[in-house]
């Protein structure tokens, strides 16, 4: 069993003391994270990214998936006790999440949660091993052609899964390809829109992009409404299950973390998407629908399991074709690119031991999880008493220190300064901000492809409707952007 | 296809994008989903919540333009500071403490740990 052998050689490296503790360290500080509002997973990845230079890449993609996946469960703590969201993806936990601890019944709402996720997490982690093996073969056939279109088809779902107005979604996008155009132009090298600025050879640093987009300007609206006396004074009993709570909410979890799993793997969808569309089937197909949104424990269930599921699902493109499909594993990919590791389909070849010390690490995170759910819980949610001011300008400061060291350089800092500004803007406007992220990250390899395609057909467009599996894709692109739109129109014109 | 050909293509792309959102933007003049709900985006009603954010953003900035002249440590603690005292409203003695714990930590991790040549002032640190 290949799969098998590969894995005890992930487990060996991710069990090594030192990457254990950083596993640890890492999934702590994420869930500590995800308790607080207003700090998302990304947004940790991003500021703690610089953290990372000075350790192996085996240990510091531990370390960051360690926080990935604790941010997730975090979320889900604030939530249920305090019906605070720590992270947008827990928000639709905290429907009846809360209102099961208002029945008295926290415990027991946190603690499916914890098994749910663990569930999750484990049956993600298994159709990445599985399926991203072999997702990376298929795609080690692609020629530049094929991956043109492939990343079409990522940002396409991307924007149109994104965001509530398609108009506002492509706005975004485009604007990010064009963040893209920045720098060297991958086919003569001549420098594009650097004004002169030697550091911007290299293309704007999405890193940066990402810090100021998403850690300064949120801090900065986190200022508008303090959190201050927001904790939890209830008494904690019963974190494990009863038989019978167990079986009533095993289908849930079962359904939320194969859903979960497969939205994970879409671009854009993401374990936001996943868990409100778990919470809208277990609402749907209840035997007791008076019992929904009154502290249902399936309700709980189901969205809890579905948001780590769609986290691990969203390694599969990243880790099998490098493609990230959400921001947070855009942050990844930034990170595999420091270490000098090129993602894309030679990765599990290539770097195989990297590629499955991750893998591990995400059972080992998920384990650790669950111990950490039954005996942190009570002082996790004391982070919460951390005043909102102090937490920003912590932030703010760490923003400038993280930025400064991605290059040495001031340049990084201005650039999280400038797309602060319009992250603030952006989120004012109601435009959505992962598009231009990941437009920014998948831009130049879209670039790239495309013309290395029209090389190959000595300019001629046609390369593009000739090949099967190209056309395809491209298709399916232009359906998922435009389906949305077609089908309000459809509706609209009825009206 | 030469280097200026993409960004050209994206260009024009983003041009009928925004003349789409602007024409939807009269069409549909009043657009009220449940999303408004969401306190993510809302607008800013709370004056003093507004002057907050302009004063934070305000010092973030003028912390960027001195640091290169007067160095990380004492521009990020002079930033801490006041950030504290104006939108944190916290004591005088309190908001010294801050501005010395968090960028001595941010020194210790980076500069110290990590040996991140951080930007230093005439005076050495």
């Amino acid at each position: 069993m290949d799969i098998f052998n590969n894995l005890m050689m992930g487990f060996g490296v991710a069990l090594e003391p030192v990457n254990l503790i950083f596993i640890g360290l890492g999934q702590l500080i994420g869930v500590s994270i995800g308790v607080l509002p207003g700090i998302n997973a990304s947004m940790a990845v991003a500021i703690l990214l610089p953290l990372t230079f000075g350790l192996s890449p085996e240990a510091s993609l531990l370390f960051l998936s360690g926080i990935y996946m604790g941010a997730m469960f975090g979320g889900s703590i604030t939530s249920i006790l305090l019906r605070v969201p720590g992270t947008s993806t827990a928000a639709v936990i905290a429907l009846d999440g809360y209102e099961m601890t208002r029945q008295g019944r926290a415990g027991l709402a946190l603690g499916i949660t914890a098994i749910g996720s663990w569930v999750a997490g484990t049956f993600s982690v298994m159709v990445l091993m599985s399926l991203g093996p072999w997702l990376s073969t298929v795609a080690l056939a692609f020629g530049p052609p094929e991956y043109f279109a492939l990343i079409f088809l990522g940002l396409s779902m991307i924007t149109s899964l994104g965001s509530d107005s398609l108009a506002k979604g492509l706005i975004a996008g485009a604007f990010g390809l064009l963040l893209g155009t920045i720098g060297m132009d991958p086919g003569v090298g001549v420098s594009r829109f650097t004004f002169g600025i030697l550091e911007l050879d290299n293309g704007v640093n999405f890193i940066a992009v990402l810090i100021g987009m998403f850690a300064v300007s949120q801090s900065l609206l986190n200022l508008k409404k303090p959190l201050s006396h927001l904790f939890y004074k209830g008494k904690m009993t019963g974190l494990l299950p009863r038989l019978g709570d167990l079986k009533e909410s095993l289908g849930s979890i079962f359904r939320g973390t194969v859903l979960g799993t497969f939205i994970g793997m879409l671009p854009g969808a993401g374990a936001t998407a996943a868990a409100f569309m778990s919470y809208s089937i277990e609402a749907r197909i209840s035997k007791h629908p008076e019992r929904v949104g009154k502290g249902d424990i399936k309700c709980v269930a189901g969205p809890g399991s579905a948001d780590n599921a769609a986290a691990g699902g969203a390694l599969v493109p990243l880790l099998s074709l490098g493609i990230p499909g959400s921001e947070t594993t855009a942050v990844l990919l930034g990170a595999l690119m420091i270490h000098g590791i090129r993602p894309g389909p030679m990765l599990f070849t290539q770097h195989s031991k990297l590629v499955w010390a991750t893998i591990a690490s995400l059972y080992i995170a998920n384990c650790l999880g669950l111990i950490l759910a039954t005996v942190g819980i009570r002082p996790l949610t004391q982070i919460l008493k951390l005043p909102t001011p102090i937490m920003s300008a912590f932030i703010l400061v760490m923003s400038v220190v993280g930025s400064y060291s991605l290059a040495n350089s001031m340049v990084d800092v201005w650039v999280v300064w400038i797309f602060g500004v319009i992250g603030y803007l952006m989120k004012h406007l109601r435009i959505p901000v992962a598009p231009v992220i990941l437009a920014l990250v998948l831009g130049p390899m879209a670039e790239k492809s495309f013309r290395q395609s029209l090389y190959m057909s000595d300019g001629s467009l046609a390369v593009f409707v000739t090949r099967p599996i190209t056309v395809v894709m491209l298709l399916l692109g232009l359906i998922s952007l435009f389906l949305p739109f077609i089908i309000s129109t459809v509706k609209g014109g009825k009206k | 296809m030469g280097p200026g050909d993409f960004p050209t293509i994206i260009a024009v792309m983003l041009a009928i994008f925004a003349i789409w959102q602007f024409v939807d933007t009269f069409r549909r003049p009043v657009e009220k989903t449940e999303t408004d709900s969401s306190d993510e985006t809302e607008s800013i009603i709370n004056p003093q919540a507004r002057r907050d954010i302009i004063t934070g953003f305000g010092l973030f900035t003028v912390m960027l333009v001195i640091t290169p002249f007067i160095g990380f440590s004492l521009a990020a603690s002079l930033f801490v500071f006041s950030f504290v005292l104006l939108i944190g409203r916290y004591k005088f003695y309190l908001a010294i403490v801050i501005a010395v714990l968090i960028p001595s930590l941010l020194w210790f991790i980076f500069a110290f740990l990590l040996t991140v040549p951080l930007p230093k002032g005439p005076w050495g640190f």
